[in-house]
């Protein structure tokens, strides 16, 4: 067994300078639900550890325009958060609907994008909801938007000096909503098949102003599906606008068989969760046909 | 091997362990202090038969890095009860036979209590969501959750 050096940072300043010294040979700790399973299953033993859960990361502050959660906030903060749930409803279900509640008391918002799944619940809602994430490092902060986040499976723009400290949401305005669904193998406790975040916002004449819709577990990163928003926005939403959709993502995807499902299902069902988030985020139906 | 001192509160006593970086909670419990009505089961979060409670949430153990819990507040199922005074959960579980192996019933024990101290009147549906996370292949599964909603009733 090799010797593996931990750190435990009491300040944000004392956790970036240890990044800027030892570099990718530091693994960030938050929740653990990822890190310390690999090193259980001595998939990954890394050279150093740095647990960030003393830099007060876990915090939910609306403001005016925008809505900055701590990095360090754990799903059930999220799932219960009452900011969340009203103003940027896809990530407050989505932080619910993960795993377990011993995992929720664990697990990071933060960690959730970092770990950078395919089939992320929370990177899924937060992409779709058009959240942009703050890289802070020693030389200063960046401001990326999630959808330029993601370079692959496990992979992120994130450099080995750079700690994800917040994430920035818009929150709803009037007339606007979002929603999340995900399909697994069974209800509860489970990876996502396929998942799906919308967010609507309709403006007086019930014209669709903005459209976000993003989609996990159906292409190397979560993608957004673009020329269904492009469809949409500036239309009625009506339901055959959103079957339109439904079928533009269908064809926008590039899923893979595994253990999870197949390609033919993936293209089978990424219309349905597609068409129900959008539904939901309308408040048309309660999200059924 | 370079060994790291962790300090915290084990079912309300001080305890100061010494344990390479790596050691999680789990092990930290079973191996180094001789609490083994944690259980080691998956070790990656799946099965909750190493559920316990720190600083009054319910978490898997197998997946808490063991230096993270300097100076907080450890609970395992001999923190909630004992044999001459057990925990309405626990007299509960008996009467309803909600153990049968008795393997994951420590870890449904926690999540159970972390559950009643958040909600001290669930529905039957909460409590199924309270214990979801937890894996008996028993299946007893109806008598443990006849058994949280006897307890819930009798702790009011």
């Amino acid at each position: 067994m090799k010797n593996v050096q931990y750190f435990s940072p009491a300040s944000l300043e004392e956790a970036l300078q240890l990044l800027e010294e030892h570099g990718s040979s530091l693994s960030v700790l938050a929740g653990g639900t990822d890190l310390v399973r690999d090193m259980n299953l001595e998939f990954k033993i890394p050279d150093g550890i740095m647990w960030i859960g003393k830099l007060n990361l876990e915090y939910i502050i609306e403001e005016a325009e925008v809505i900055r959660i701590g990095a360090g906030t754990r799903m059930q903060t999220a799932a219960s958060s009452p900011v969340l749930q009203k103003k940027a409803s896809a990530v407050a279900r989505a932080a619910g609907k993960l795993a377990s509640p011993p995992v929720r008391s664990l697990a990071t918002l933060g960690g959730n994008l970092c770990t950078a799944s395919p089939a992320a619940d929370c990177g899924c809602a937060l992409l779709g909801l058009g959240a942009q994430v703050a890289l802070t490092s020693k030389n200063g902060q960046r401001v990326v938007p999630l959808v330029e986040f993601y370079t692959g499976p496990n992979q992120t723009v994130l450099r080995p000096d750079e700690l994800l400290t917040e994430i920035l949401v818009k929150p709803h305005a009037q007339g606007e909503g979002s929603a999340y669904l995900k399909i697994g193998r069974r209800q509860a406790m489970t990876l996502a098949v396929i998942n799906a975040t919308s967010r609507v916002k309709l403006d007086a004449a019930g014209n669709c102003e903005a459209v976000h819709i993003a989609v996990g577990a159906a292409a190397p990163t979560l993608v957004r599906i673009m020329p269904a928003e492009a469809l949409l926005t500036g239309q009625p939403l009506t339901e055959a606008a959103i079957r339109e959709a439904g079928e533009l993502a269908a064809s926008e995807i590039k899923p893979i068989n595994d253990v999870h499902g197949t390609v033919w299902y993936r293209r089978k069902v990424v219309p349905v969760l597609v068409e129900r988030t959008l539904r939901e985020a309308a408040n048309i139906n309660g999200g059924i046909q | 091997m370079v060994k790291y001192t962790i300090n915290f509160t084990l079912n309300g006593h001080p305890v100061s362990v010494e344990a390479p970086a790596t050691t999680n909670l789990l092990t930290l419990l079973r191996d180094y202090l001789d609490v083994t009505s944690v259980k080691f089961g998956c070790e990656q979060g799946n099965c909750g038969a190493c559920t316990i409670i720190v600083d009054g949430e319910a978490v898997n153990s197998c997946l808490v890095l063991a230096q993270t819990v300097e100076g907080r507040e450890v609970v395992t199922v001999e923190g909630i009860g004992k044999q001459e005074d057990p925990h309405p959960l626990q007299i509960a579980f008996t009467e309803y036979y909600a153990a049968q192996c008795g393997f994951c019933t420590p870890g449904m024990l926690m999540a159970s209590k972390s559950l009643l101290d958040h909600n001290p009147h669930p529905t039957r549906d909460e409590v199924v969501d309270g214990i979801v996370g937890n894996v008996c292949r028993c299946t007893g599964y109806n008598k443990i959750i006849e058994a949280v909603l006897a307890a819930a009733e009798e702790m009011v």
